[in-house]
């Protein structure tokens, strides 16, 4: 046990000394921010004339500055906070967890109207561990309904491996359903512009 | 023993928490890339096309985005067919659909420093976007292949957005006012001031000529309390709507005409008659009917008659019923606040905004040859004058523009936002020219302190206007700030393949600029840099000419070495100064690259020293030292090279304090 410790307090010192030794001009991607997610995410899960704001799942009203922006008055606007940092990424964790709850939570009552095909995807996703939730086609369209194409297949089967293989292989679905879209939506493919 | 467990996950979570979200954080700040970068040697890197379906879904998902305001790919749309187009035609697929003028809209809003997350706001369209007139008129222009160029019009029609359906103060400032809705308060302010001169109307018809000072009597004790009805009226109207009615003088405008008249008339007689009644009657009627006018104007963008669905549906105001037809200045609400124009910035702050947006001139200071004319005071210290040589003629487009963008060209004073005062003649008096001058001010675009044919000259808004319609490099900048919109902002991009870019769209907008802004959409949308998943920004991916060699300078700045430096600095000689621009090699001690470089006794220079006496000559002031000596060089082009030699002395910087 206390190997452990060391080990997992070794690799806690270790990223952070990788991640402070990156260069100065290294790339550094930004978010696009709430209202841009919110738009993509609209686009291919809400219902007709409808939308889907992540900043419904913010902790706190107010926040959205804080995930990147397009934000100031009385100046010329830039785009602010869109650098990841430790706080707009603990912003970020608990907006998403919500959203992911709120999927989970869709599996016994639905809380919010999506697109129909969304819906069916969802439902189908709820019955895990079926062998119609692990479903390659099911799953290929849940994680598209949310990532869309933005991220390589590679990310996809990853994602699909894992849940097919860990602990979650066996759990019920208002379980699982909130891990795979945490996972999906915490994915940097997913929150930054390049 | 099942509490210690507990414990022991719980610090095993909270570790691997901390571990995961350094790494995650870290990832997202710095991605992961070489120190020193192969890519910026890298000119032979080619389009990631591919036959892989995943991917051509992900550029037609990400192209939907760009092209749609934000909306990529979603249910309803027929993926295969747009597949199956070639990839410009897909395009052009895409930009018929209705949030085409969105993006064209959000662009626009880019271009002039003013985008916001999204142009609408629950639905409907956010207010604040119809601050900006130029960036509507434009938009509404693509849609039918109209003037896109009008973007670059700082006057010119003015498009109000439904007014509010909330009430302006709550609870509001007048009890009498409390339970209205806000178009009921509107409906009643404005009816306020119709009454009272329908009213007076009234009056003047039942007056006798004899009693004419009655009527007098009357019009006046309306007139003398203009600013207590333009409080009035204006109590129903939020900051934006009360700025298009302060600025189109609805309540000053027929308030102050029937004044005149009426002082004229009634108190300012030279002859002893009696004043003329019909006249008093006329300039009544006539005030009631303009601000009749104005109210019906208004009112014709109450929600309830006015809700655009999309960008076409934006509607002009009809500016003549403001009592002239004067085009709308096309800086609004927050730029009047973004922008002020104080005592003592005597609008350079105005003229810094028009450099860098429409110029793309950021005034970072690449010194400036002494002029002809030595400018005179603070300013004209060599330091100042390698900003202000371009800024303070700039400044004077805007010299009868006070607080607010407020033209007090017909007023003897002028405000200012920090509220101070000035006698405008003597206060515009700062821009005429000497009396040897062929120009009556000294007021333009100025490309060259010592080359006055190279410069644009002007007096007037409408001429700032001309000015950047015609100047390539608002051109060129429109075309950097597209890319920038469309690929990212920090993304390097190739001179020689912008400069490209620029032509083409030059060519093109002769005949139809809307359509020439679809072409080079395309062109960027299409391009390699766009294609890119993980982009280096530091490297171009377009416009590579693949006979470039390896060794051949980094793409940002190769062209415009070769345009302006590589004529003479082509060998490492004595007569090219030791120094090889054409060159971007691995220093001896194969840290770094460098150009080739000696020093007089042929000793290599360092990397840092090389780059340290670029960024020197290219920005003294001594024309003995300048670079590139006796020709010109744009400032644009000047500070690109500046810039670029900065942030790589800081990278050489990082580099050598690495272990």
């Amino acid at each position: 046990m206390t190997s452990l410790r060391r080990m997992l307090g070794a690799c806690a010192l270790a990223a952070t000394l990788w991640s402070n030794a990156a260069p100065a001009d290294a790339q550094s991607a930004q978010f696009k921010g709430i209202a841009a997610l919110s738009r993509e995410l609209s686009a291919r899960i809400a219902a007709p004339d409808l939308s889907v704001e992540l900043d419904w799942f913010l902790p706190a009203p107010g926040l959205t500055e804080l995930l990147g922006a397009w934000s100031a008055f009385g100046s010329e606007h830039t785009f602010q906070n869109g650098t990841p940092n430790t706080l707009n990424m603990v912003i970020y964790h608990v907006t998403l967890t919500n959203f992911a709850r709120t999927l989970g939570a869709w599996c016994q009552a639905p809380p919010l109207k999506f697109d129909d095909r969304f819906a069916a995807t969802l439902g189908r996703l709820c019955t895990w561990p079926a062998a119609a939730a692990k479903d390659d086609a099911t799953l290929q369209a849940f994680w598209l309904a949310l990532m869309g194409f933005a991220a390589p297949r590679e990310e996809y089967e990853a994602w699909r491996t894992f849940f097919l293989t860990s602990s979650y292989r066996d759990r019920p679905g208002r379980e699982v359903v909130p891990a795979m879209a945490l996972a999906l939506t915490l994915n940097p493919y997913f929150l930054l512009h390049r | 023993m099942r509490s210690s467990r507990l414990r022991f996950w719980g610090l095993a979570v909270l570790v691997l928490g901390v571990f995961a979200g350094v790494l995650l954080v870290g990832y997202l700040s710095f991605g992961v890339r070489p120190m020193e970068l192969p890519g910026v040697n890298e000119r032979t890197a080619q389009a990631s096309s591919t036959s892989d379906p995943w991917e051509n879904r992900r550029w037609l998902d990400k192209a939907a985005r760009v092209l749609r305001g934000g909306e990529g790919l979603g249910p309803d749309d027929d993926v295969e067919a747009l597949l199956a187009l070639p990839r410009e035609a897909a395009v052009r697929r895409l930009m018929e659909d209705s949030r085409f003028g969105d993006t064209i809209l959000d662009f626009n809003l880019f271009f002039l420093g003013f985008k916001f997350n999204s142009v609408d706001v629950d639905g409907a369209y956010d207010p604040k976007v119809f601050d900006f007139p130029n960036a509507i008129a434009s938009a509404r222009a693509m849609a039918h292949d109209g003037d896109y160029l009008a973007l670059f019009d700082l006057e010119g029609p003015f498009f109000m957005p439904p007014l509010r359906t909330a009430p302006v103060d709550d609870p509001p400032l007048h009890p009498e006012d409390i339970g209205l809705s806000a178009e009921q308060l509107r409906h009643k302010a404005v009816g306020e001031l119709r009454s009272a001169l329908t009213r007076l109307v009234a009056v003047g018809s039942k007056t006798q000529p004899t009693h004419v000072y009655d009527f007098c009597s009357a019009i006046m004790g309306i007139t003398l309390k203009t600013d207590k009805w333009h409080e009035r009226v204006m109590r129903a109207f939020d900051d934006w709507e009360g700025l298009v009615l302060s600025r189109g003088s609805a309540v000053d405008g027929p308030l102050d005409a029937l004044s005149g008249t009426s002082w004229k008339e009634c108190y300012n007689r030279k002859d002893g008659t009696l004043p003329n009644i019909v006249l008093l009657r006329e300039a009544a009627a006539t005030a009631l009917a303009r601000f009749e006018r104005v109210a019906a104007e208004i009112a014709s963008f109450e929600p309830s008659q006015y809700q655009p669905r999309s960008v076409a549906d934006f509607r002009p105001v009809d500016l003549t019923v403001f009592g002239s037809a004067r085009k709308w200045i096309s800086f609004g609400y927050e730029q009047g606040m973004a922008l002020p124009n104080s005592s003592t910035n005597a609008n350079r702050r105005r003229a810094a905004y028009i450099l860098k947006r429409y110029f793309c001139d950021d005034l970072t200071p690449v010194g400036v040859e002494a002029p002809k004319t030595h400018a005179k005071g603070a300013i004209g210290e060599p330091g100042c004058q390698t900003c202000h040589y371009k800024l303070d003629p700039m400044a004077g487009f805007f010299r009868n523009y006070g607080s607010n963008f407020y033209d007090f060209s017909r007023d003897p004073y002028l405000t200012f936002d920090d509220l101070a005062f000035a006698d405008r003649s003597r206060y515009v008096s700062g821009w005429q020219s000497s009396p040897q001058s062929k120009r009556p001010w000294e007021v333009g675009f100025i490309r060259s302190a010592t080359e006055e044919a190279l410069n644009s000259y002007g007096e007037s808004i409408a001429d700032l206007s001309a000015i950047i319609r015609k100047a390539p490099e608002a051109k060129q900048c429109l075309m950097r700030r597209l890319f920038e919109y469309t690929v990212a902002e920090d993304q390097a991009i190739d001179a020689a393949w912008l400069d490209g870019l620029t032509k083409r769209f030059e060519a093109e907008a002769v005949e139809n600029s809307a359509q020439a802004m679809r072409n080079a959409i395309v062109r960027i949308v299409t391009s390699d840099a766009f294609l890119q998943r993980d982009a280096d920004p530091r490297r171009c991916y377009d416009g590579i000419d693949p006979k470039h060699a390896a060794e051949a300078p980094p793409c940002r700045v190769a062209f415009l070495l070769d345009k302006s430096c590589a004529r003479c600095h082509d060998k490492v000689e004595a007569k090219t100064g030791r120094l090889d621009l054409t060159k971007w090699k691995t220093t001896p001690d194969g840290k770094v690259h460098g150009f080739p470089h000696l020093d007089a006794q042929s000793n290599p220079l360092s990397a840092r020293e090389s780059l340290a006496r670029l960024a020197d000559r290219v920005t003294s002031n001594d024309p003995a030292l300048r670079m590139p000596k006796g020709r010109a060089m744009s400032d644009r082009d000047r500070q690109e090279l500046y810039r670029w030699a900065q942030e790589e002395l800081t990278r050489l910087d990082d580099i050598g304090r690495q272990p």
